[in-house]
């Protein structure tokens, strides 16, 4: 496969420094351009306000005299192709997924396609939205992406059919060329560029019948696998412009602490020091190089207020949670009557806490403040939110902050906020420069930015026969749709600050959880296809200093985890065998059934027996438009958890790349395993207890179990494949540990509780 | 200061307790290595001196003098990869690719040490290379490829 382009200019030789010309076309020559090949007004100049495209710069795909009929896709005179990806690239292999969509519609192999990262400019969300997460990359592209592609691949042929002058039903658009059925002729879709210029974009792309692919659903190597066996890839925290400062950002040790007084008078006069520059985030110390702000850092003084998150301690939040009266409930779900459901009661109280998402790239970023706006570099998954956040600091529009998004080293949901490049963004302010800002390990993990603590209590009626007859779900959690910020929603014909306005109203009432709820919280309890008569969900906010975060599989990594432990627990309560009980309450759920089956198939499930002191443990979530289940295998080991295999089955509909499938299967587990068993965030005094991996255990090569993966062909368009098989491991593992020890474990993470309890004597 | 990195001589004006790390990424524009931790615990700065694995965020630039300092960009040789990365990519290795370098050169100098290494070789010396996206698997299925391939060679050359 050949080396992938990730960014640069088009016409320059491979040894230039990446960026060298981007930064010398800025927004003013951009526009200039534009004005000179359309004859439109000149818009820059105007006033600020008038100003509403967005500030682009010269991309790879900006090559004079080639075809573009699109912003995604420019072949040359060259016969090159080149493919803007508008989704972020942090290792679920959408670029990848992306380009096998654009190879198929426009019949050009995949290692042909050069691929680069699009900017902010608005015209990139012709697609779609430029946000990446929720598992929608794939999914959400499958369509539009491959519509793009047909339309061009359309028109290179009737492009021919007017070169030669016949109809364009004997044509065929083949490996970059259109064909001549009937004789030999051929000709490159580069020879076709200038007449392909002249046509109109067809409004009704026809895309190809599922039984013609012949890049979809292969198992094709990474388009991004040689650049990152080889150290080229070029993440945020490489990125390079020219004059550029680096800094170092000391944090408040306690949430919403604030700098008193900053003594960095020794700093200052260390060699390399630019400026020591407080800020609303802490104190930033930029430098030369970055290894002599981290020097500089050592030696800043800084007395920081108590801050109102001082009194904030995890320990006391799980006591009030314990015994709140939950007034502020809501009706989430509300099915036949549970209050009036027949049987004995069951019931359980399941708590998980808040999670770093730790992405081997510590947060960073470049900005690069100046009169003419903001230019940020970073990995990010939504420009515009990174957009709107530094066009609040800096009192400038949206349109006047650009954004490159290079690779991603890991997200999780962590890269949607903001905090580093507004850092950044005042370093840059306030030194004259382009600054770089890399957090520390221990800054990334106390970020407090998290996966949200949540409390449920969960009860059922289960008959004499052994059928569930009702189920209630309360839960307590922090909202996540009442942190987000919400502005970059609305128009920007709307001013900044009543954006704002209208972004933290909005937030309050969802926040105040009368006239919206949030369903995140209760996804994975509201949507399961168990077949129970009475239902009840209810959900109760509540607000902490921290801000709770997208973190994969978001609610589902709490509900689905409750869920599949208590019908575990359930089907115990009813003499009964727990894949057998599912598949009871599921007939009315093929998909369910189907992986629950596979699954089952897959592990040997009742079939094979298990060596002595290991148990297994099954679970199954719908998450992301797909369908997921899990056996794990694990024992218990001198107190300690230990998973020897986990099966998995996922039914994602069409599987793009079914390889790449696997890798986030794969992958999904050993985060999910990390989770479950060690995963915690606690906070006392204000102060986050974990720093750096020593303290928050990821779990490494020689912990990591067998993991043996299929995946199911189902329906004709692809669900969510990031996220959903994060879902049901927590609860499969925890029944697994059940098996093996009688030990029921409802808190996570899950070694601290078993610890617990085998200690625990009354037990 | 003098450096011998990827058999070539470089130049490098900083002091001797500067961080390896900081030095190959911002004075000699080796980006390749990455930045985990800061204290050793995650592996993504590994690099070699003298074919030994080093964690180049906790060693003294000064320490690295008189070595043969090699990074990813010098595990290959211009045109051709070095076996495992090729392995790597066969094996759809990288998933964000951030921590690869890192457990590139652990696996290399691994294979160095030991060509045909056992799962529990690989436990003990990968066991340090954090990887958040979880390629552990797809990883000892390539060094055991390699590894393989090892065994043959050896093999046909009896």
């Amino acid at each position: 496969m050949s080396d992938v382009e990730q960014t640069g200019t088009p016409d320059e030789p491979k040894a230039e420094p990446k960026l060298g010309r981007r930064r010398g076309i800025g927004r003013r020559r951009f526009l200039l351009g534009m004005v000179a090949g359309t004859g439109a007004l000149c818009v820059y100049g105007a006033a600020r306000s008038m100003s509403l495209d967005e500030r682009s710069t010269l991309e790879m795909g900006d090559i004079e005299g080639a075809f573009k009929p699109n912003a995604f896709i420019t072949i040359t005179p060259d016969d090159r192709v080149i493919f803007a990806c508008t989704k972020a690239e942090m290792g679920q292999g959408t670029m990848t997924g992306q380009a096998m969509l654009i190879a198929e519609e426009l019949e050009v192999p995949l290692e042909k396609i050069e691929i680069y990262f699009a900017d902010s400019a608005k015209k990139y969300t012709a697609l779609g939205p430029h946000i990446t997460g929720g598992s929608t990359g794939i999914s959400g592209s499958y369509v539009p992406a491959r519509e793009v592609a047909a339309a061009t691949r359309m028109m290179l042929v009737s492009a021919a059919a007017q070169k030669w002058g016949v109809s364009e039903d004997g044509l065929r658009a083949e490996a970059g060329r259109v064909v001549e059925a009937s004789g030999d002729r051929s000709v490159t879709y580069g020879e076709l560029v200038e007449i392909a210029n002249t046509l109109k974009v067809p409004e009704k792309p026809k895309l190809k019948a599922r039984k013609d692919f012949r890049v979809i659903g292969t198992p094709a190597r990474r388009v991004d696998n040689h650049a990152k066996v080889t150290g080229t890839a070029e993440f945020g925290i490489d990125v390079q412009v020219p004059n550029m400062a680096k800094a170092v950002m000391l944090h408040p040790p306690r949430t919403d602490a604030k700098a008193l007084s900053v003594d960095a008078d020794d700093a200052k006069k260390m060699p390399g020091v630019v400026d020591v520059v407080t800020t609303e985030r802490g104190v930033g110390v930029v430098a030369e190089k970055y290894w002599q702000a981290l020097r500089a850092a050592a030696a800043v003084k800084v007395e920081w207020s108590e801050g109102e998150g001082s009194k904030f301690s995890t320990s006391a939040l799980w006591d009030e949670l314990r015994s709140s009266e939950r007034s502020r409930a809501r009706d989430v779900l509300d099915e036949g009557k549970f209050d009036e459901a027949q049987g004995t009661l069951v019931e359980a109280v399941y708590e998980v806490p808040y999670l770093a998402h730790a992405p081997m790239e510590p947060m960073n970023a470049v900005a690069h403040v100046t009169d003419e706006g903001c230019e940020v570099w970073t990995g990010n998954q939504g420009p515009i939110l990174i957009q709107e956040a530094v066009a609040r600091i800096l009192d400038i529009e949206r349109s006047e902050v650009l954004v490159h998004t290079p690779f991603l080293g890991g997200a999780f949901g962590r890269r949607s906020h903001p905090e580093a490049v507004l850092e950044a963004a005042w370093l840059s302010k306030a030194v004259g420069r382009p600054v770089q800002i890399i957090w520390s390990r221990e800054s990334d993990t106390r970020g407090g930015r998290y996966r949200p603590l949540a409390w449920s209590k969960v009860q059922a009626r289960v008959d004499d026969a052994g059928t569930v007859t009702g189920l209630s779900y309360d839960t307590q959690s922090q909202s996540i749709l009442a942190d987000l910020e919400l502005d970059s929603l609305f128009p920007m014909w709307i001013p900044l600050r009543l954006r704002h306005w209208i972004g933290r109203n909005s937030t309050r009432v969802i926040s105040s959880n009368v006239l919206i709820t949030d369903v995140l919280a209760t996804e994975g309890a509201t949507n399961h296809a168990y077949a129970i008569p009475n239902q009840h969900v209810t959900y109760t906010p509540f607000a902490t200093p921290f801000t709770a975060s997208w973190w994969r599989s978001v609610g589902f990594s709490i509900n689905s985890f409750v869920i599949e432990g208590f019908i575990d627990e359930l089907a115990h309560a009813a003499n009964k065998e727990p894949l057998a009980f599912r598949r009871s309450m599921l007939a009315e759920a093929p998909r369910w059934l189907g992986v629950l089956d596979a699954v089952a198939e897959l592990s040997g499930w009742g079939e094979r027996t298990l060596a002595e002191g290991t148990g297994r443990g099954i679970a199954v979530a719908e998450a992301f438009g797909s369908f997921c289940a899990q056996v794990v295998e694990a024992r218990v080991d001198d107190g300690q958890i230990v998973v020897d295999t986990v099966y998995c089955v996922l039914d994602c509909g069409l599987a793009v790349n079914p390889d790449l499938v696997a890798a986030q299967m794969e992958g999904s587990i050993i985060f999910g395993l990390t989770a479950a068993i060690w995963g915690e965030i606690t906070v006392e005094g204000g102060v986050v207890q974990q720093g750096n991996f020593d303290t928050y255990r990821l779990m490494r090569m020689h912990e990591t179990p067998t993991i043996v993966t299929k995946v199911m062909e189902g329906a004709d368009e692809p669900g969510g494949v990031g996220e959903p098989a994060v879902a049901p491991l927590a609860g499969a593992l925890a029944n697994a540990i059940f098996d093996v020890s009688g030990k029921r474990l409802r808190r996570a993470p899950l070694q601290n509780e078993l610890a617990r309890q085998l200690a625990d004597t009354t037990l | 200061m003098k450096l011998k990195i990827n058999a070539e001589e470089r130049d490098v004006d900083v002091p001797e307790d500067a961080p390896l790390l900081w030095v190959l990424r911002e004075e000699l524009g080796l980006t390749g290595t990455k930045f985990g931790c800061g204290r050793a615990l995650c592996g993504a700065c590994t690099v070699h001196l003298d074919g030994n694995a080093k964690r180049s965020c906790v060693t003294a630039v000064g320490d690295a003098q008189g070595h043969e300092i090699t990074t990813i960009e010098g595990l290959g040789h211009d045109d051709e990869l070095h076996p495992l990365q090729q392995a790597w990519m066969d094996a759809n290795v990288p998933q964000c690719g951030y921590c690869q370098p890192g457990q590139l050169m652990m696996a290399a100098a691994l294979l160095e040490a030991k060509p045909n290494p056992t799962d529990a070789d690989i436990d003990a010396a990968m066991s340090g290379s954090l990887c958040r996206c979880g390629t552990y698997p797809r990883i000892r299925q390539a060094i055991h490829a390699v590894a393989g391939r090892n065994g043959a060679a050896k093999g046909a050359a009896k």
